[in-house]
């Protein structure tokens, strides 16, 4: 029979000996930075991180995914994207039908304690009111400025991974810092920073 | 020849009585022209005024300018000459590091994805592939083999015969119609009772990177007659890996 010429072995590529650690390592903490952005809660952040992870390993390990590993930074900023929006939608809807903002208050009181950037650093209070700023940006200036900065895109890729052109995310950027600043600013003159 | 005073007279007279013939349009239109241009050429243009020359430059100048739309800044150059110092400040900001227990969370739901996507794939053998041969061979004479052990147990028969029944060799299979020994092939055919999806296959060779691979179970009947011209029909269950070609999206 022909199946005993198919032996049923576990799937391997090339994929699979990379060292996802070595690569989280490197860059998880801007992923999940705009992750962050991108939600109400830490946990949030974390669930939608994991799931874009999880599409990612899935592409590669089937090889469905195109292009090599250098791929993999624009191709999570886009599904992260994705994914907090599903989130959002979902939440909306559960929002709705349970009346209530509960989780989402109870998620932003707790946000407060998960930092952003690195605690150790003696810019901690600085990014603590950075944090703050930025999420009190518009989201479409704070994300553009989240992948600029700290995710290092270039603007072509920014666009592509928010579907706008690169004009627009050039423009949302330096509108954004300059709310940042102006926001940064008044923190200053507040005595503050 | 000389003429006399009286000839003279009389040609004068009648020189006189001739008037002059009148000057036609054409030399009279070709004396006006001429005269136009030269009065024309007697003329000196009058030179432009300074300030209306300046002022017909100056608008020519700006009309230009005005199709010429300015060179744009690169955003770039802006953001390093306006924003650079906040940006300096943003970057010296580093984005918190991974916890143990996230890191561990997203390594484990990695290597289950990736596991996951193992269980339903399944490698192509490595060793060369065999011949293709028609199945319907190969059941004809699982079939006559099946045949012959059972018959062989009960009758004796009446003049062995010396050739095998069956073989697993396929150039030893009776086709269909063909004699084998006291039994003859008359037809045989195959239904579907059960497929099953076994997962994606890496493919080895040409075509698509991956094929589905498809487990058929199919039941085989064969209707076979022996030397008295009885009908025999043997059922038997097969199972096969079918690939079928996957679509690159």
């Amino acid at each position: 029979m022909n199946s005993k010429e198919v032996t049923a072995i576990p799937f391997t590529n090339q994929n699979t000996a990379l060292d996802w650690r070595t690569w989280l390592q490197t860059n998880g903490p801007k992923l999940l930075l705009f992750a962050r952005q991108q939600t109400r809660s830490e946990q949030d952040a974390e669930d939608i991180f994991q799931e874009a992870l999880v599409k990612l390993a899935k592409k590669t390990s089937s090889g469905e995914f195109q292009g090599g590993q250098e791929a993999w930074l624009p191709y999570l900023y886009t599904q992260l994207r994705r994914e907090a929006i599903d989130l959002g939608r979902k939440k909306d809807r559960r929002a709705k039908r349970e009346q209530t903002v509960f989780e989402d208050k109870k998620n932003l009181e707790g946000n407060i304690h998960d930092p952003w950037f690195e605690s150790t650093s003696a810019l901690a209070e600085q990014g603590q009111y950075l944090k703050e700023a930025l999420q009190e940006l518009p989201e479409k200036f704070s994300e553009v400025i989240v992948m600029k900065v700290w995710g290092e895109l270039t603007f072509a890729e920014i666009g592509e991974a928010l579907d706008i052109s690169l004009n627009t995310a050039a423009s949302r950027y330096r509108y954004g810092l300059e709310a940042l600043r102006k926001k940064l600013s008044t923190q200053r003159d507040a005595g503050e920073l | 020849m000389s003429f006399s005073d009286q000839d003279l007279e009389l040609f004068e007279q009648e020189l006189r009585e001739h008037s002059p013939a009148a000057l036609s349009d054409h030399h009279l239109e070709a004396l006006e022209l001429s005269a136009f241009a030269g009065e024309l050429a007697s003329t000196a243009p009058v030179a432009l005024n300074e300030d209306l020359l300046s002022a017909t430059l100056h608008k020519i100048t700006e009309a230009e300018l005005q199709q010429v739309e300015p060179a744009q800044l690169e955003t770039e150059l802006l953001d390093t000459l306006e924003l650079a110092p906040l940006e300096a400040e943003l970057r010296a900001l580093t984005p918190a590091p991974l916890n143990d227990s996230t890191m561990d969370r997203f390594l484990g739901a990695i290597d289950q994805a990736e596991q996951s996507i193992g269980e339903n794939i399944i490698t192509f053998p490595t060793q060369p592939a065999e011949p293709k041969h028609d199945w319907k061979w190969y059941s004809a004479a699982a079939a006559v083999a099946i045949l012959g052990i059972l018959i062989g147990t009960i009758y004796t028969p009446s003049q062995p015969s010396s050739a095998p029944l069956a073989n697993n060799s396929p150039a030893m299979v009776a086709p269909a119609h063909q004699s084998n020994g006291d039994l003859i092939n008359v037809s045989t055919n195959s239904t579907i009772i059960d497929a099953q999806d076994q997962g994606m296959v890496r493919n080895q060779q040409q075509g698509s990177p991956y094929v589905r691979a498809v487990k058929v179970v199919t039941m085989e009947t064969f209707f076979v007659e022996n030397a008295q011209g009885e009908a025999i029909e043997v059922k038997r269950p097969v199972e096969k890996i079918v690939f079928l070609p996957l679509s690159s999206d």
